[in-house]
């Protein structure tokens, strides 16, 4: 076995990427056999590695494309439980699609961004994994892939615990990933919107009417730390309305029962820096919120900013780029000059009082 | 919620009790589509201050009918009156129907006071529908000879009279479907402005909302050529101000009712009366308007000034309000809050109207100070002060207040900006946005060139279990569990 692994490692770091664009599949169906080999074998971390290294050498040398070996690697990392060896891979953006040299089909896309986003949940980058989630939801087509409506699940639970509200689908989102969601994700809907109304007893009620599902689609862990993340958002909130407050006010209004227990989260977060705050023992303990120190006073802010504009400056040129090669794409052209030669398009929408007397006349 | 809200509105508020909407007693149809409307429950009110009888005195038609018997349903001690008052009315039409199940509602009302119920009068009920049927007839065959010689005036005079006449015996969608029909007849502009403007009004009627916003717009637009500037004017501003008061749209009702000259009078008597006008657009105005608006658009305006000369009570609470006198504001609003519950038009957005006024009186007040010491706060509003302080604990939730509660000494303060670190965080933000979001299509873009999308291909639907079972997706589901 191990003798094995080491002929595949010694393939991984010596094949030339540019014959393997000339025969994908054969390829795709290489990594999947090392990943299945090491499945079977009960220690996927065996395939981690070699994956890795398929990866970042398949799509060298900027690592913008995505290969069939992206997924895998993810999966296996995700069930080897060390999410942090395919950082390397998954910390680079995709921008580049190319089928016919990496041997892709859209469910790679798609797993790869579930997974991807699954191990971000897991290394708390809620963020980043919101990204990938939406990408994965929103990938174009006329049907539905049952990766996206799970990804769609974990996305709103990943919002909830990251920004304590769902944020709408982009305006592409396909018609039919909305439909199927909204008939699929029932609890998680209803969940959520609890949630963002941070009412206690409307969330637990919620939540225990969708414990099943969470727990029959993995997601309850997820779930449990919403709860959990609750009470930080309410004291939090607290903290935008109120300067002082009572620990016992403060008990009550989160939803904690011991007061000693508020005093001891509370601390917990002054000293994560989630919250400024100083809890005096006068008068049965005072908490008085203070404001944050003043931030982006240093040299790091002028740098960040730069870099961040410099980014948008390259995304533009990308998208002018783009704009143009599709301005002069010679279907584009076909199409408008189709248009003009045709007549006026048809107007839009009916007319609304002909609608309206036929509707009252039947 | 409400319960709360009329405590803290202090004494005078809790005569008006709630029960369930269910309990009332059976409603006729006529009634059903008023109720269907309406999703609040039912406040029933028992001392009120109206006078049942000038109050009425100012409509004429349907509306006094349809007054009455909200009043009566509403507050038992006004009921049996109100029953007579409708039922005297109904008898000037010939709406039958209506008449007997009034009439059934009244023996009720009797018979819970404890007086005798009175008969129907049989002779008259028959009489009336006689007569309906016989104009109805009548109507109808003359409406025949005209289609016949195809006179388009005539036709179009005989649709009209038809529908007069439904409408005056109480049958809306027969009286809404010939107004309707004289469209294809008219000939002058003024027909198609009649047309447009006896469609809105049954349409208001029936409770078809979104109807009468579109004729009130085709008869906008008829109005050009018209030489009455006044009257027909008027009354589509009213109506359209009544849809937006029903829709919950109490600025753009506001804004209607304001632009109402005074000289309608009157003339619309049998859908609005001026005290009317005076009372919404009031209350609109003060629920949603700022100072500057409510100066320049309800003090400085000659005709409403005029309406509010009818309802002093309503002139002095806008004025109050304005020179921030709100105990005097609340009180005012207190005492009217009753009457206004046995208002057609206005009891279902009471509360809301009365919640909106109070929070802007709160946010108002503050306005001008760096901090405010809760207890004088709550002197001028007479509420307690643990209610102030999470009235305004939510108001600051809402981002309606720039401030924060000292909840130790009882002091509301200004929020010190940051503007800076605002700003800061707001512009980082919508950079890595952006970023994101052209990232994410121009990748969008690059998968549909590559025809890489989602579809179900034939045999292997439906095409995620090959890639994706269940079992695969819960060994690895629960990405909490992985982090080491």
């Amino acid at each position: 076995m191990s003798v094995l692994f080491r002929h595949v490692m010694t393939f991984m770091e010596l094949f030339d990427p540019s014959h393997v664009n000339v025969v994908p599949a054969k390829m795709g169906a290489f990594g999947e056999a090392v990943f299945n080999l090491a499945r079977k074998a009960g220690s996927p971390n065996l395939a981690v590695r070699p994956l890795q290294i398929a990866c970042v050498r398949w799509s060298a040398p900027d690592g913008a494309n995505l290969t069939a070996c992206h997924p895998l690697l993810c999966k296996a990392s995700l069930l080897a439980k060390t999410p942090r060896a395919a950082l390397i891979v998954i910390d680079r953006d995709i921008s580049e699609i190319n089928p016919s040299a990496f041997g892709i089909k859209y469910q790679h896309f798609l797993l790869y961004h579930y997974y991807g986003g699954m191990i971000y949940t897991g290394l708390r980058l809620y963020d980043r994994a919101c990204q990938f989630f939406k990408l994965c939801i929103t990938a174009p087509g006329p049907s539905v892939s049952a990766i996206q409506i799970e990804a769609y699940r974990k996305f709103i639970l990943v919002s909830l615990l990251a920004h304590g509200v769902v944020p709408p689908l982009p305006k592409y989102t396909s018609p039919s990933v909305l439909r199927a969601s909204k008939q699929q994700c029932k609890p998680y809907l209803e969940f959520a919107q609890a949630y963002e109304s941070l009412s206690n007893a409307r969330i637990e009620t919620e939540f225990k009417n969708g414990e099943q599902a969470f727990q029959s689609h993995g997601n309850r862990g997820i779930a449990l730390q919403c709860m959990q993340a609750l009470t930080r958002r309410n004291v939090q909130q607290l903290t935008e309305t109120y300067l002082t407050l009572s620990l016992e006010d403060i008990a009550k209004s989160v939803g904690l029962v011991e007061v000693a227990e508020t005093e001891r989260l509370i601390l917990r977060m002054i000293e994560e820096g989630h919250v400024f705050a100083k809890i005096s023992a006068r008068d049965g303990g005072m908490v008085s919120f203070q404001d944050p120190p003043q931030r982006y006073t240093d040299v790091e802010t002028t740098r960040r900013l730069h870099g961040e504009i410099t980014q948008a400056m390259l995304l533009e040129n990308q998208m002018l780029k783009m704009d143009r090669s599709i301005a002069v794409s010679k279907d584009f052209v076909a199409k408008v000059a189709s248009g003009e030669r045709g007549s006026a398009p048809p107007s839009a929408g009916l007319d609304d009082e002909m609608f309206d007397t036929a509707a009252w006349r039947e | 919620m409400d319960v709360e809200f009329m405590q803290e509105l202090g004494p005078g508020f809790n005569q008006a009790s709630r029960r369930p909407p269910n309990e009332g007693p059976g409603e006729s149809p006529e009634e059903s589509n008023e109720n269907k409307k309406k999703k609040t429950a039912r406040v029933i009110v028992t001392d009120p201050s109206l006078d049942l009888e000038s109050y009425i005195a100012n409509y004429t038609g349907h509306t006094k009918v349809d007054r009455l018997l909200l009043i009566a349903d509403r507050c038992p001690p006004l009921s049996i009156d109100a029953y007579k008052l409708a039922l005297a009315e109904l008898r000037t039409t010939l709406d039958f129907n209506r008449y007997a199940a009034v009439h059934s509602k009244l023996n009720t009302a009797l018979v819970n006071a404890g007086q005798s119920p009175t008969p129907l009068d049989n002779n008259w009920v028959e009489k009336a529908k006689r007569e309906y049927k016989d104009k109805t007839d009548r109507l109808e065959r003359e409406l025949k000879d005209y289609k016949v010689n195809l006179i388009k005036e005539s036709i179009r005079m005989g649709h009209n009279d038809l529908g007069d006449h439904y409408y005056n015996g109480g049958d809306l969608s027969l009286a809404l479907k010939s107004f309707m029909r004289t469209k294809d007849y008219c000939t002058f502009p003024k027909h198609v402005l009649d047309m447009n403007l006896n469609v809105a009004q049954v349409s208001l009627e029936l409770g078809n909302f979104p109807h009468v916003t579109t004729y009130i717009i085709k008869a906008e637009n008829a109005l050009e050529t018209s030489e009455d500037k006044i009257v027909t004017p008027g009354k589509l501003k009213c109506m359209g101000g009544l849809v937006n008061l029903e829709s919950g749209k109490f600025k753009r009702a506001a804004k209607d009712f304001l632009e109402v000259s005074f000289a309608l009078g009157s003339h619309f008597s049998k859908v609005i009366s001026p005290n009317d006008i005076a009372i919404y657009g009031g209350l609109c105005a003060l629920a949603t308007f700022d100072r500057a608006e409510l100066k320049s658009k309800v003090f400085d305006s000659a005709d409403f000034r005029q309406f509010l000369e009818l309802e002093p009570q309503i002139r002095e609470l806008l004025q109050g309000f304005y020179h921030s006198k709100y105990s005097l504001c609340l009180n005012l609003l207190s005492k009217m809050k009753n009457d206004l519950y046995l208002d057609l038009w206005l009891h279902g957005h009471v509360d809301e109207i009365y919640r909106k006024i109070r929070k802007k009186a709160l946010i108002q007040y503050f306005h001008p100070f760096l901090s405010v010491d809760l207890n004088k706060m709550a002197q001028a509003f007479g509420t307690p002060v643990s209610d102030l302080e999470s009235e305004l604990a939510t108001l600051i939730t809402g981002k309606e207040i720039n401030a924060r509660l000292d909840s130790h000494s009882k002091i509301l303060r200004v929020r010190a900006a940051d503007l800076r670190s605002t700003i800061f965080d707001k512009s980082l933000v919508m950079g890595t946005d952006y970023q994101t979001q052209v990232r994410h299509v121009l990748l969008r873009m690059k998968l549909v060139r590559a025809d890489l999308i989602v579809k179900e291909q034939g045999h292997d639907r439906p095409d995620s279990r090959r890639y994706m079972t269940r079992g695969e997706a819960e060994v690895i589901g629960d990405p909490m569990a992985i982090d080491a």
